[in-house]
């Protein structure tokens, strides 16, 4: 019998074996790639610095203030400056399955978000990454869970406390195989698109607790999004897939304050 | 002096983005070709964690905190291209690694061979941990860390794929005669 520590050394030494030098033409393709890519705009990190702070409880007194000026608005009746806002043009469609309503209210999202153009273009390259950010390395705890539609696309949003996950984006072939128990599932919309979501997940196994206990399953009747169901939560990897309706391009980005992982589908 | 290629790169100089890379990229090389037992698949990972590494550097906070950052986003490039293999794996072939010039005298032949069917049946992540734990040299709490995994996880990751590599060991270290009697 093998003793542990002769097989650990063992192991030590399979793995010391092996190429180890980086060929030229990878740095030169990446050199070549970089140049006409450009490097994501990150707001923050707000905690660091004492302005950045400031700043950043500044733009929160302003979301509030905007809030309480639109519900007083709102209160009395009165038309909104401005034209109809978000809320008047995402309003869910009546064939909403029951199943999504708690989290198909898609009034919510927009309301919150900055209109300064920060959104990255539309893109139908596969796959789209976005790298994880603020999450000190540990599983990010899904808070929310939301689909809306609006003016132009239909949209997916993940809330999550402290920052949010990698992500990765791309087209699914099927059979669609649910993790962990590896069994094939049916996803309706055609293309489809796997969402994994690596370093989240909706458990939080220190302290037992499960914030996000709404649908897993949403099947909204929106322009793109037929159906859009969890495949996977398993080792903080969560698995999501997506069915639309003919399928157009996508963008993906985050958002501060909450932390959020947005996905849009153009129409 | 790589912290100050970070800060410079951040504000879009890409000049130091590519003496950063190629400061980075040998070590990232290995851990790939480790993680996928495929020189091809490796330098696609590289490649893919590289550039999204450029993509996102605003997001990194702490520009001290580089080599683990890319190496966590090597990682999750490392399990796309498993998936992206295993996808077509029915009509690929699977070539043995190259060696290289590291070759260790105290592996015999079938050892190595043993050791090299057992690694390719643990899955990317079991063997991203094994990689990080013993070729890279990382206590385990470090391999968590770095992977973006509970700890707990990561020992039972660990765990089980040390158990499968040594399981492996030793069946083959079983004689025949051992094996009829058992």
């Amino acid at each position: 019998m093998t003793a542990p520590r002769d097989s650990d050394r063992l192991i030590r030494a399979f793995l010391a074996e092996g190429q180890t030098d980086l060929p030229d033409r990878v740095y030169d393709e990446v050199r070549s790639d970089i140049e006409h890519t450009g490097q994501r705009t990150v707001f923050g990190p707000w905690r660091n610095s004492f302005v950045n702070r400031f700043v950043a409880v500044a733009a929160v007194a302003a979301v509030v203030v905007l809030a309480v000026v639109i519900g007083l608005q709102l209160g009395a009746g009165g038309p909104l400056v401005g034209g109809p806002g978000p809320s008047a043009s995402a309003s869910a469609p009546a064939s909403v399955e029951p199943s999504a309503e708690p989290s198909t209210e898609p009034s919510v999202e927009p309301s919150v978000e900055p209109s300064t153009g920060v959104e990255p273009p539309f893109t139908c390259d596969l796959p789209i990454t976005l790298v994880a950010a603020g999450s000190d390395f540990h599983p990010l705890i899904t808070q929310d869970i939301r689909v809306g539609t609006h003016d132009g696309y239909d949209r997916i949003v993940f809330e999550y406390g402290g920052g949010t996950p990698f992500l990765e984006l791309d087209l699914a072939r099927p059979p669609y195989i649910q993790d962990p128990s590896g069994l094939p599932q049916t996803v309706a919309g055609s293309p489809v698109y796997r969402i994994t979501l690596t370093g989240a997940t909706k458990y939080d196994t220190e302290t037992g607790a499960q914030p996000y206990q709404g649908p897993t399953n949403f099947e909204p009747g929106y322009a793109q999004i037929v159906q859009f169901v969890e495949f996977g939560d398993f080792e903080a990897t969560h698995n999501w897939y997506l069915g639309v309706n003919g399928g157009d391009c996508l963008r993906a980005f985050t958002l501060l304050d909450p932390h959020r992982l947005v996905i849009d589908i153009q129409h | 002096m790589q912290a100050a290629l970070v800060d410079r790169a951040k504000q879009g100089d890409k000049e130091a983005f590519d003496a950063l890379a190629r400061m980075v990229g040998d070590r990232c090389m290995a851990i790939a070709c480790r993680i996928l037992r495929d020189t091809d698949l490796a330098e696609d990972a590289v490649q893919s964690a590289l550039i999204t590494a450029w993509r996102e550097l605003r997001s990194l906070r702490n520009s001290d905190r580089f080599e683990p950052w890319l190496h966590r986003i090597l990682a999750n490039a490392c399990y796309a291209e498993a998936r992206h293999r295993r996808r077509w794996s029915s009509a690929i072939g699977v070539l043995p690694v190259e060696l290289g010039a590291s070759r260790d005298e105290t592996l015999t032949v079938d050892i190595r061979d043993q050791l090299e069917r057992a690694f390719r049946r643990l899955t990317a992540e079991q063997r991203a941990v094994l990689v990080f734990h013993f070729y890279v040299g990382l206590p385990v709490p470090e391999v968590a860390d770095r992977l973006g995994i509970p700890l707990g996880t990561a020992k039972s990751r660990i765990h089980h794929a040390t158990s499968a590599l040594r399981a492996s060991l030793e069946a083959d270290a079983r004689t025949p005669s051992q094996e009829r009697t058992a």
